[in-house]
């Protein structure tokens, strides 16, 4: 694909949220960050910059106009953010794949059932959601590359959270991941 | 973000409040910001635009590096390589946003199931369709019969909006002419 696909990374601050902008600013995507309440992404912006030189990359203040340029939506967020992040970003949800990377285990529930629960017009997807920032960074420097669960129910949404966990130097697996990888 | 889009819809066939809510459901809504890319030349079609806010081009790039332009949209305009989004083939078109742009998009799945479930969308589909149709045998037949004087006017007047925020050099690609002829053409009509 030669269009620029523009991602919305929700919750960049974190370490995960972090090393996942890094790993994909080397795929031929746009990437706006975003992380609540937060001030110092111009750092991390720079940071990958400087580590990928064809980095497309810069901060957002705003989770809705960030979503409403975004085709893809990830959130590396705790679930229980969900309803508030869902309320400022739902009208620009509609149709677009949403990837969460929270840990259904340790939340509880299944994050992906909350989340299409909360966006019902967006297609809702799970990757990156026991992966470390460190197994993160490890694979962006060339070192073993982790595998990555992908779980959803529609299939434009599993084949874009495929790409991106191979661009982020990963390993898709999963229900039809076999089928996605070999393409 | 939806005013554009139902304005024109009502305008053409009637809905409910329930049937604008399906509707939006299957509309994503995406900010183009100016000379982004919403569509190039070589990947699958899979979406229509229908520009809520802004103006895109549509074009091809010759062997020779020129761009022909066959579409503008402002609002209230669809914009698409239909051929590649009917088909699933590679796109012969590229469509970029001339400014900042809102658009809703409509993928081949969406429309489908609109088509399906809504026939209000398909009266709507078929006649804007049908007034793209007409508009551009109107085109072809201004490029292959008149004088470039005339193709200018013609372009002016019927699309004043357009004259006013598009540059020169992509209305003269538009209308056919080289940016060079196009300003000849100006200089001679504001002597007239």
């Amino acid at each position: 694909m030669h269009t620029k696909q523009t991602i919305a990374l929700i919750g960049a601050a974190g370490n995960r949220g972090a090393a996942l902008a890094r790993n994909l600013a080397r795929g031929n995507y746009r990437i706006l960050l975003f992380a609540h309440g937060c001030d110092n992404l111009d750092e991390l912006v720079q940071d990958i910059r400087t580590q990928v030189a064809t980095a497309d990359v810069e901060p957002i203040t705003c989770s809705t106009d960030a979503c409403w340029e975004a085709d893809i939506i990830i959130l590396s967020i705790a679930a229980d953010g969900y309803a508030e992040v869902a309320e400022t970003i739902r009208p620009v949800a509609n149709q677009k794949v949403v990837v969460t990377m929270a840990d259904a285990g340790a939340q509880g529930a299944d994050p992906v059932a909350l989340l299409q629960n909360l966006l019902p017009h967006a297609k809702v997807v799970a990757a990156f959601t026991v992966v470390s920032a460190a197994q993160l960074q490890a694979a962006f420097a060339g070192g073993p590359k982790p595998e990555v669960q992908v779980t959803g129910t529609d299939t434009d949404a599993l084949q874009t959270a495929a790409e991106l966990v191979q661009v982020a130097g990963c390993i898709p697996v999963g229900m039809g991941m076999q089928a996605i990888a070999t393409n | 973000m939806y005013e554009q889009f139902f304005k024109h819809f009502t305008e053409k066939v009637s809905l409910s409040e329930q049937e604008m809510e399906y509707v939006k459901g299957l509309l994503k809504p995406k900010k183009l910001r100016r000379k982004q890319y919403l569509l190039q030349e070589g990947d699958v079609c899979r979406e229509i635009g229908f520009v809520e806010k802004g103006a895109l081009r549509a074009y091809s790039v010759d062997e020779g590096g020129t761009e022909r332009i066959i579409q503008f949209a402002l609002e209230g305009w669809l914009i698409a390589d239909l051929y590649s989004f009917l088909t699933a083939e590679a796109a012969t078109y590229s469509i970029d946003a001339i400014e900042d742009a809102e658009l809703l998009l409509i993928s081949r799945s969406a429309h489908e199931e609109l088509l399906r479930n809504l026939p209000q969308y398909e009266t709507y589909t078929r006649l804007s369709i049908t007034n793209a149709y007409i508009a551009m045998q109107r085109r072809i037949t201004s490029i292959i019969s008149t004088t470039p004087e005339d193709r200018y006017a013609d372009f002016i007047a019927k699309y004043p909006q357009i004259a006013q925020r598009v540059p020169q050099h992509m209305i003269a690609s538009y209308i056919g002419l080289t940016p060079e002829t196009l300003s000849r053409v100006r200089k001679r009509m504001a002597g007239k």
